[in-house]
């Protein structure tokens, strides 16, 4: 398994896309810190403390950027045929499959990782650090770090879905549908026949879709600091994770490699 | 390993697509040290055949053995095998160094320049910051032997892999495919359309139609069954045998059923053979020149007259 998430490291250092992809999200942050300081300049003051918090406001993005680096680690596997160069040496398909995820999940967390680093380093050195009447560093970094470790489970679920979503269905374009489908949809479709339907069925859908992984993300912003909610939020992941693998792999033990 | 032993077996294989049977109880042997041909016309199940070998397709019937193992542990025993099934794929976004150095990588094969010693056996050493996506088919092709070639497999399973190449190529990959026979006793699997190229280098043939095995056959019994003669047919097998001892000196032709014979001798003067009998009384019924190369014995025994 090693050897396999070694060589996919290897590919994906390769691939200008990941540089690409990188270089336009962290551009998007770039964009973001400059209005901060560009309203600053204009006196609406906008210090470090509270400009970091309004990461917590866009938690989703990182179920967007799963479509990224999931498209990034599967490289077309299904147009350009390349599967059968590893069915055919004996690598068994739950090597593959898991290789393949683990690797999405790494490339996830470095982004991740990047990403914040960025956006925090950006903060502090064009924001002021004096807080007025906002959150003060301290506080802003507290809240951020509980965000992302309550976040950072939810976003690894997803990112199990969009393997299983990139494995089970041929081409990028209709496995990101899919994705999209049960990310983000699939939660307010049946959130919304819960409502429509009511009573105990209804209840019970409410509560279905608010385990999505989105939903329990959105619920996180109310709850900052909330440990219980934290705890849950890594159960509620690791099913994501484990159940999504689990049909993923089956499906994909099924499928004719051509 | 025993020299008899099966490197591939296959007993009663079947493959059914829906209602279509690409394989159909297909049973052969591929034996150590065999460069074995497979002939087919499109859809006979060569590619089905290699596919299930190398795991891409499960079969819905009969057995496939590998190196001895079957079901599951086949699996294990894929690592000693190099395969190019169909057009080779890669990675279009890496060149031909970095391709095979991910796969290195993923195969955990020990050393770096295995990479460079199989770029220069396929003559793609030079090739650069060239991508993938930018390589004529003839360059896919060596890369795909490359990566069969890489762990130094027991047992290669090609698929039409002169497809795309120069004939500089073409002579330089059976060049390459001889030198692993003799010299790694590597076992080869090997399908072509290409038939005077297949019987340059194959030691035991497979005819298959339909998804079946119609003859699995020697190249030295094929050689046999192919070589140009006489075909007599006359009123008396016997008599006839005696007297082309005896008037002609020769004792290189079969007696066949059905009072006929074969003769492997005065093929450049017919006229001898019917004389020395025509003298002695023989009736001779018929009188023809027979030969065939692999491609025409094939399309006899298909009974057809369509290109493998």
């Amino acid at each position: 398994m090693l050897n396999y998430i070694r060589a996919e490291i290897y590919k994906m250092l390769r691939r200008p896309y990941t540089y690409i992809a990188l270089g336009v999200l962290l551009a998007l942050e770039a964009l973001f810190v400059s209005m901060f300081a560009f309203h600053n300049s204009h006196s609406l003051v906008t210090p470090f403390g509270a400009a970091i918090v309004s990461i917590v406001e866009m938690g989703t993005i990182g179920f967007c950027i799963c479509l990224l680096t999931g498209d990034i680690v599967f490289a077309a596997q299904y147009k350009n045929s390349t599967l059968k160069n590893e069915v055919s040496f004996g690598l068994s398909r739950a090597q593959i499959y898991l290789g393949k995820f683990l690797a999405q999940a790494l490339l996830s967390i470095v982004y991740l990782v990047v990403m914040m680093a960025f956006f925090l380093g950006l903060c502090a050195v064009c924001l002021p650090m004096e807080a007025g009447n906002f959150y003060t560093a301290s506080e802003g970094l507290t809240i951020v770090s509980w965000f992302l470790a309550a976040g950072l489970p939810l976003w690894i679920g997803g990112q199990a879905v969009m393997c299983m979503c990139l494995f089970l269905v041929n081409g990028e374009m209709a496995s990101s549908f899919l994705y999209v489908g049960i990310v983000f949809v699939l939660e307010t479709v049946i959130g919304l026949t819960g409502l429509f339907a009511g009573g105990s069925v209804g209840d019970a859908l409410v509560t279905l879709a608010a385990y999505f992984p989105r939903n329990m993300l959105e619920g996180a912003k109310e709850v900052v600091g909330n440990m219980t909610y934290m705890g849950q939020a890594w159960l509620v992941g690791a099913f994501w994770v484990a159940a999504s693998t689990a049909i993923g792999l089956y499906g994909f033990r099924k499928k004719e490699i051509k | 390993m025993n020299d008899n032993m099966a490197v591939m077996a296959a007993y009663g294989l079947k493959k059914a697509y829906g209602a279509c049977m690409a394989l159909d109880g297909v049973n052969m042997q591929v034996r150590r040290g065999d460069i074995y041909g497979l002939v087919g016309r499109n859809g006979a199940g060569k590619t089905t055949l290699m596919r299930m070998a190398t795991g891409q397709s499960d079969p819905t019937g009969g057995e496939l053995e590998l190196f001895g193992a079957s079901g599951k542990n086949m699996r294990l025993q894929r690592s000693r095998t190099g395969a190019m099934i169909e057009i080779p794929s890669f990675s279009p976004f890496l060149t031909a160094r970095e391709n095979l150095e991910y796969y290195r990588l993923q195969r955990g094969i020990p050393g770096n320049q295995v990479v460079d010693e199989v770029l220069e056996l396929v003559e793609l050493a030079d090739m650069g910051k060239k991508k993938f996506k930018s390589f004529s088919l003839g360059m896919k092709q060596r890369l795909g032997l490359a990566l069969a070639l890489m762990n130094h497999p027991d047992f290669l399973i090609l698929d039409e892999p002169i497809n795309g190449l120069d004939p500089e190529g073409v002579a330089e990959f059976r060049q390459i495919l001889r030198q692993l026979n003799r010299e790694r006793q590597t076992t080869i699997l090997i399908s072509s359309h290409i038939l005077s190229e297949l019987s340059n280098v194959a030691t035991r043939y497979a005819f298959m139609e339909q998804g079946r095995i119609l003859e699995e056959i020697s190249a030295e019994a094929l050689h046999d069954k192919c070589r140009t003669c006489l075909r007599l047919e006359v009123d008396d097998a016997a008599r006839a045998a005696a007297l082309l001892q005896t008037e002609l000196g020769t004792d290189k032709f079969e007696v066949l059923p059905g009072n006929v014979l074969q003769l492997y001798d005065c093929l450049d003067d017919p006229k001898r053979a019917s004389y020395a009998l025509a003298k002695n009384g023989v009736a001779l019924l018929a009188m023809e020149q027979k030969g065939a190369d692999l491609e025409a014995y094939f399309l006899d025994l298909i009974g057809g007259g369509r290109h493998a």
